[in-house]
């Protein structure tokens, strides 16, 4: 389990260590964030609004898209992270 | 009558559209109505290139919102067809209209490039724009349909709902960024995630332009004032506070508004609103009532807002807020010993004390510790409950000299967080020490006789 805090420190750390923390270590952090999710908040949405690429995915499906869709994982990382 | 008209983008072919665009439809485009403003909706294949433009050159046009997907340069409609971009030829029309939709980047350079060209305000995101969401394809008559998106929504458009509501691009665009707060404290609690996609929107949603623009005023546009005050009283028996809220609204002209005032107060022991209709002279009153646990100081935030009126005249909403604090207040008791005697055996002096206590009504106190304590040098104290009568006995014991027939007793009830403390005493009298008295006695006669005796023999 993983609250949202340590989701956002994760991403950091992806940021600012990238030799020290994985990109793999990142995307189990985000597993056990989503399966520490009560159901109404797997079942919702995360968007973002950008032009020609726009991406809208239910949090549930969260890990499988991050490892799926660079573009979008880059995005989130940079949103978590602060940057 | 109304001719101040809002172009609203509301393209509808993907998730993200699908779940925002149908509030455009519905909740946006009524309330900009009851704030006088008339909105021209481009709804899904309408969202193009060609009706933005066209609707831009109409003469009562002040303004596009609405969403869309944006990049650094531009901000696409349906299907991703480019409505405006950097490098357009940016028609005299532009030069009236607020560009202000729901878009990603757009701040970067687009948005600024258009009051570049002219445009006299703007707003837009200078990085991405993030956003959670319950549902997909809602009927859009309120927010409270989703209680995620809802955050966004309420804070979003309260930028274009006070614009209309005739203050300042500025002002309407402080109002926004401190909604966007709000939503984002009340989003914190429920989920994390959206209480960040909020902090990170308001911190990149930036306002470009002439901050004293305004939306122009319409003829049979009647702008109100809206006045509040607040009272509270602290009941501490009843362990609640009664908060009472009264104003009036006031319209330009002299005339009287009609309408609904929606007001909602706000403190840490939560949040009530309700509607009341306007009286014949504007005046509005509600009361609400707040249970408390701990009898401590509550700050009240008061908000009192006019949803407007649309009929022959259109009365533009407005709203007012004040804040209150109700102080902690306790109920004044009273203790009264009704009965206090003292047993002397020997040195020590026994004190039966009863009494009762009552509240500043005259309503015995049940179940609240009375201190009792027999008075004069190092003291002595014993306590005793109240009983259903709120009447009280104790019996407490003490040393005093063998000469002393009087000591002072007192009684004391300390108070908690609803009551005040209050005490009392009596003197009691109680007789000396008679065995201490026959000895002195008896020493004294012995003391006597051999002085006598020794008298006697000198002699």
């Amino acid at each position: 389990m993983a609250s949202f805090e340590e989701l956002v420190e994760a991403a950091r750390r992806l940021v600012e260590q990238p030799l020290s923390f994985s990109l793999e270590s990142f995307l189990r952090v985000v597993e056990d964030y989503v399966n520490s999710l009560p159901e109404n908040l797997k079942e919702s949405y995360l968007g973002v609004m950008v032009g020609p690429y726009r991406k809208v995915v239910k949090r549930k499906d969260l890990p499988r898209v991050l490892r799926e869709d660079p573009e979008f994982r880059e995005r989130f990382i940079h949103f978590l992270a602060g940057e | 009558m109304v001719v101040v008209k809002l172009v609203v983008l509301a393209p509808y072919y993907e998730i993200a559209t699908y779940i925002w665009s149908p509030y455009l439809r519905g909740w946006v485009a009524k309330e900009l109505r009851a704030r006088c403003a008339e909105p021209v909706l481009l709804w899904a294949d309408d969202a193009n290139r060609r009706k933005l433009w066209e609707a831009v050159k109409d003469t009562e046009t002040y303004g596009v919102l609405g969403v869309g997907h944006g990049w650094e340069k531009g901000i696409v409609g349906q299907k991703d067809e480019v409505l405006l971009r950097v490098g357009d030829e940016i028609t005299p029309e532009w030069k009236k209209v607020v560009f202000a939709p729901v878009s990603c980047l757009v701040g970067k350079e687009l948005v600024p490039w258009l009051v570049e060209q002219g445009v006299p305000a703007g707003i837009g995101e200078v990085t991405e724009y993030w956003f959670t969401a319950e549902k997909i394809n809602p009927s859009g008559e309120s927010p409270e349909e989703d209680q995620l998106l809802k955050y966004f929504l309420y804070a979003e458009y309260t930028f274009w709902f006070r614009l209309a509501e005739g203050v300042t691009a500025g002002e309407a665009y402080d109002a926004m960024i401190a909604e966007y707060q709000r939503q984002a404290e009340l989003a914190k609690q429920v989920d994390p995630m959206t209480y960040r996609c909020l902090v990170v929107d308001w911190q990149n949603r930036k306002f470009f332009g002439d901050r004293n623009y305004k939306l122009p005023l319409a003829p049979g546009r009647i702008l109100t004032r809206t006045e509040v005050s607040a009272a509270g009283k602290r009941l501490p028996k009843d362990r609640r506070d009664v908060v009472t809220v009264a104003g009036r609204v006031v319209a330009e002209d002299g005339s009287v508004p009609r309408g609904w005032v929606t007001v909602r107060v706000v403190s840490k022991l939560g949040e009530r609103s309700d509607s009341v209709a306007l009286g014949e002279d504007g005046t509005f009153s509600v009361v609400f009532e707040f249970q408390w646990e701990r009898n401590e100081d509550v700050e009240y935030s008061v908000t009192a807002a006019y949803g407007g009126w649309v009929g022959e005249r259109c009365y533009v909403p407005s709203r007012a807020e004040t804040t209150l604090t109700v102080k902690s207040t306790l109920v004044p008791t009273l203790l009264r010993i009704e009965k206090a005697v003292a047993v002397r055996d020997g040195p020590l002096v026994h004190f039966g004390v009863s009494g009762v206590l009552r509240d500043a009504d005259g309503v015995p106190l049940a179940g609240k510790v009375v201190e009792v304590v027999a008075g004069d040098g190092e003291i002595r104290r014993t306590w005793a409950e109240t009983r259903e009568d709120g009447t009280f006995v104790a019996e407490v014991s003490k040393s005093y000299p063998p000469l002393q027939t009087k000591a002072a007793v007192y009684a004391r009830f300390k108070g908690d967080d609803t009551y005040q403390g209050s005490e009392d005493m009596r003197i009691v009298a109680f007789p000396p020490n008679w065995d201490f008295v026959k000895i002195l006695v008896a020493a004294a006669t012995a003391a006597a006789l051999l002085l006598a005796l020794l008298l006697a023999a000198l002699l």
